[in-house]
């Protein structure tokens, strides 16, 4: 205590359990949101395919947007 | 015979831990309302120990410190160091309060789980962890706002990078995941780690117990006194996962912010 911290300006990156805990979000939005319209989808039309194609659909967007957030 | 007591050889009567030991629905001092319950009374005492023994720590530093002071310091440190400037770089200072005072209240509700007199991790019960889930949610947001305005919905739903012909695609996505499911994964994580890790305990003293008590039984008991002994064993993990629950809590909070207010690069 009493010194300064040096102010590091390096851009917030630690990697590791974190991130993964981070992006856990983003796969779980991905799930829901295009699981979920595929299951109104199967309910309205009486089909049984769209809640996969959902969830797969949801998975990849969900893979995309980790990959542009914290791919670089 | 309560009905979700599963029938036990000989009719013993035994009552397996269970969900059911998570409601609290009875007011700890008679008279107050219901809601006044134990996990209510821990988290009040919870956050007036945090208040007072900080308040403590912090009057009469010395240039060289006593036990406490540098034990405090180790705390202190550990959160400044080791989380807000870590993550927060240069606007770690405006965060570091609410970090600090959010690891120690979860630190001390966690081991709360294994402290006697309480026994119960405050957060076992999940309307405590969405509370605080809420308020963290309310920090991160607060401060995007607070820097960028309104341009923080733009900075936060459209991600660089990607053609305008799939924002469709991911806007709606981006939406979901920073404002809903990240303080729900949050609250889950540290309910769901509390929850799970009471149950165990308890499934080792309820059941051990009730084994090393059996009449006419030697292998029982023998057991029974076994589980219990190895209670402690788990009890000491708890203190362990308590800790580290509250420092994911802390730190992803931090990272939160931190993407809230990070400029555009």
């Amino acid at each position: 205590m009493g010194t300064k911290p040096p102010t590091e300006d390096k851009p917030a990156h630690r990697g590791g359990t974190e991130d993964g805990m981070v992006v856990l979000s983003y796969i779980l939005a991905g799930l829901l949101f295009y699981g979920g319209l595929g299951w109104l989808g199967d309910q309205h039309w009486k089909t049984s395919w769209l809640l996969p194609l959902g969830l797969i659909v949801g998975l990849a967007a969900s893979i995309y947007m980790i990959i542009k957030r914290y791919g670089s | 015979m309560i009905p979700w007591a599963l029938p036990t050889e000989g009719g013993g009567g035994y009552t397996p831990p269970s969900v059911n030991d998570f409601i609290f629905d009875v007011p700890v001092i008679p008279g107050t309302p219901v809601w006044m319950n134990k996990p209510f009374w821990q988290a009040v005492i919870g956050a007036l120990l945090v208040v007072g023994l900080w308040w403590l720590a912090s009057r009469r530093l010395k240039l060289k410190p006593s036990k406490g002071q540098f034990f405090a310091e180790y705390i202190y440190e550990f959160v400044r160091n080791g989380i807000a400037r870590d993550i927060l770089h240069q606007d770690y200072k405006k965060f570091l309060p609410y970090l600090l005072g959010l690891f120690s209240f979860l630190l001390i509700n966690n081991w709360f789980g294994e402290f006697f007199v309480f026994m119960l991790p405050t957060f076992s019960n999940v309307g405590f962890a969405y509370g605080l889930a809420f308020l963290s949610w309310c920090v991160y947001v607060g401060a995007g706002f607070h820097k960028f305005g309104i341009g923080f919905l733009k900075k936060a739903l459209i991600p660089e990078g990607v053609p305008w012909y799939l924002l469709w695609l991911i806007i709606p996505l981006e939406f979901l995941a920073t404002f809903v499911t990240r303080p729900v994964t949050l609250a889950l994580r540290l309910f769901a780690n509390m929850f799970a890790g009471h149950l165990v305990v308890l499934v080792f003293v309820v059941g051990g117990s009730f084994l090393l008590t059996y009449a006419g039984n030697p292998v029982f008991n023998v057991s029974g006194a076994v589980s219990v002994l190895f209670s402690f064993a788990i009890l000491f993990l708890e203190l362990f996962i308590g800790a580290l629950q509250a420092y994911i809590f802390t730190v992803l909070t931090a990272q939160y912010v931190s993407t809230s207010v990070a400029e555009a690069h």
